[in-house]
């Protein structure tokens, strides 16, 4: 069902990880697994994968917000779709709003947790379209040439 | 809803026949704070419940009896009313004589003379502490149901997960793997075992039931009961234990209550720093002083900052994100409140956390 496509999951939580590998792999996807944000985008710069899964409340000092605003800030990754996860679906735009640039820091979609995982199966296909669909899109080019590095640089001194 | 005619005189005959009181006289048996107010804000009349309470404010300005402040209140009532000739409404924080603070609903109405100009407004206050503390306990109320379940469902989602790798583990005949997904089952009942005692715990008041018993006996158990769970996080646990200490009389649940909260938080401030490559958590029971003893959990994880320690023992505050339920240390402070014993605390953000919990030998 995967084709192969390529997973990154970062969750500080070891267990999730495990189960959450085994399922996408027998699923047909390629996993890669980190426990914290900073080994996870160091993962997704070196894997370049089809679509990042990311806990974003993880209690790391490099957080699950942070790797999405680092991911969107890069040219080469920013058009990766992400798969914000967390038990705190309701407080996530909360967290998000604060942001001025919210809609382009975001995650493509939120899943919670416990995580339905035969409903994961067919949002993996859905973000991925959608990502592509963006990439064309004229608005999203436009925020790029802004150089969306320097926002991010910004908020992270705010 | 203010006409600017004179309000109709009160007859004396529609006072209460058995007084005799007069109109000012009655203004004292308000179950209120009363006070009328000149265009300056200073006070030119009050009742006796408001003497009782703020002393005589007369001649004064009410923001220096109310807040002892030389400023007038942002979104002043009165000074609107004098503006506008209407009602206005507020919740205001002020400080009574004896220095309690307390939080008073103030109503104003303009008082017109013949004129039809606003010479004067009547405040009337009243004290609504007792409903503010009722709202925020239900707010709270609120919080704290949403951060349990927040809790809950991380545990749920290792449950589901578990189970799923059980499934695939049987399914392929791949015991290992079945192995592994019934650790991750049997390792999310133990959470959710300890967030159940923790909500019992704190949600009712059991009589103690007291026998006498060894504390290092009582420590050396709940050390045993976290070693998987410690090594599994790659945190050394460190136990230091008098065998020497008497038998003394305790609440058996309630001790092994606080030592797996107080064990099980020093092992999350492990995992959560990411600083360090060696954790460990000690365990020490040993005297304290002459006639004392002490249960001692000291981490090296991530500390907590003067704000963070401030907070700890609320019920229901919790640094945690979703996998705190905010009652761990707030069943501690009751068990060592209801033993009569004393907790103390030193903690520095980066280094650790050392939590000491002092009781009598009886």
């Amino acid at each position: 069902m995967g084709q192969d496509l390529k997973v990154v999951m970062i969750d500080d939580n070891k267990d999730l990880l495990f189960t959450m590998e085994t399922f996408l792999q027998r699923n047909g996807f390629e996993v890669h697994t980190a426990e914290d944000g900073q080994t996870g985008l160091d993962l997704i710069k070196k894997e370049c994968p089809d679509v990042i899964l990311l806990d974003i409340m993880m209690e790391t000092l490099f957080s699950g917000f942070e790797v999405c605003k680092q991911v969107r800030a890069d040219k080469e990754l920013m058009d990766t779709p992400i798969i914000g996860i967390s038990a705190m679906g309701d407080e996530l735009d909360i967290n998000y709003s604060q942001w001025p640039d919210y809609d382009y820091f975001r995650p493509d979609t939120f899943m919670e947790k416990p995580i339905d995982k035969q409903r994961l199966l067919q949002l993996i296909p859905e973000v991925i379209q959608k990502a592509q669909k963006r990439k064309r899109d004229p608005k999203w080019k436009k925020e790029m040439q802004n150089d969306w590095a320097q926002k991010a640089s910004q908020k992270k001194q705010t | 809803m203010v006409s600017k005619t004179k309000r109709p005189e009160i007859e004396s005959s529609a006072l209460p026949a058995i007084s005799g009181l007069k109109l000012d006289q009655l203004v004292d048996y308000l179950p209120c704070y009363v006070s009328i107010q000149d265009p300056n804000l200073q006070i030119i009349f009050v009742n006796a419940n408001f003497k009782r309470d703020f002393g005589d404010g007369v001649g004064k300005k009410c923001h220096t009896v109310y807040k002892c402040s030389e400023d007038i209140c942002p979104n002043c009532p009165v000074q609107k009313t004098f503006q506008d000739r209407r009602p206005h409404i507020a919740d205001e924080t002020v400080q009574l004589a004896n220095g309690k603070i307390c939080q008073i609903l103030i109503q104003t109405s303009p008082i017109v003379n013949a004129d039809g100009d606003v010479w004067a407004v009547i405040e009337m206050a009243t004290n609504i502490t007792r409903v503010k503390k009722k709202q925020k306990e239900l707010a709270s109320l609120g919080q704290s149901i949403a951060l349990l379940s927040h809790g809950i469902k991380n545990i749920l989602e290792g449950l589901q997960g578990g189970a799923y790798v059980v499934d695939e583990g049987f399914k392929d005949k791949d015991f290992e793997m079945a192995r592994k997904g019934w650790n991750i089952v049997n390792k999310n009942i133990f959470d959710i075992t300890d967030v159940v005692q923790n909500i019992l715990y704190s949600s009712k008041d059991r009589p103690l039931k007291y026998e006498r018993v060894s504390p290092a006996q009582l420590a050396r158990d709940s050390l045993a009961l976290f070693r998987d769970k410690a090594a599994s996080l790659n945190v050394e646990l460190k136990p230091k234990i008098n065998n020497a200490i008497p038998k003394v009389r305790l609440d058996i649940a309630s001790i092994r209550r606080m030592l797996n909260n107080l064990i099980w938080n020093a092992l999350e401030a492990c995992l959560h720093d990411g600083q360090k490559n060696h954790h460990a958590v000690s365990v020490k029971t040993d005297f304290h002083d002459d006639g004392h003893f002490m249960f001692e959990v000291a981490d090296n994880g991530v500390g907590m900052d003067p704000d963070t320690q401030r907070n700890i023992y609320e019920e229901f505050f919790s640094t945690k994100g979703s996998s705190g339920t905010g009652l761990g240390l707030a069943v501690v402070e009751k068990v060592v409140n209801r033993h009569g014993g004393r907790i103390e605390v030193t903690s520095a953000p980066g280094k650790g956390t050392c939590f000491t919990t002092i009781f009598k030998i009886t």
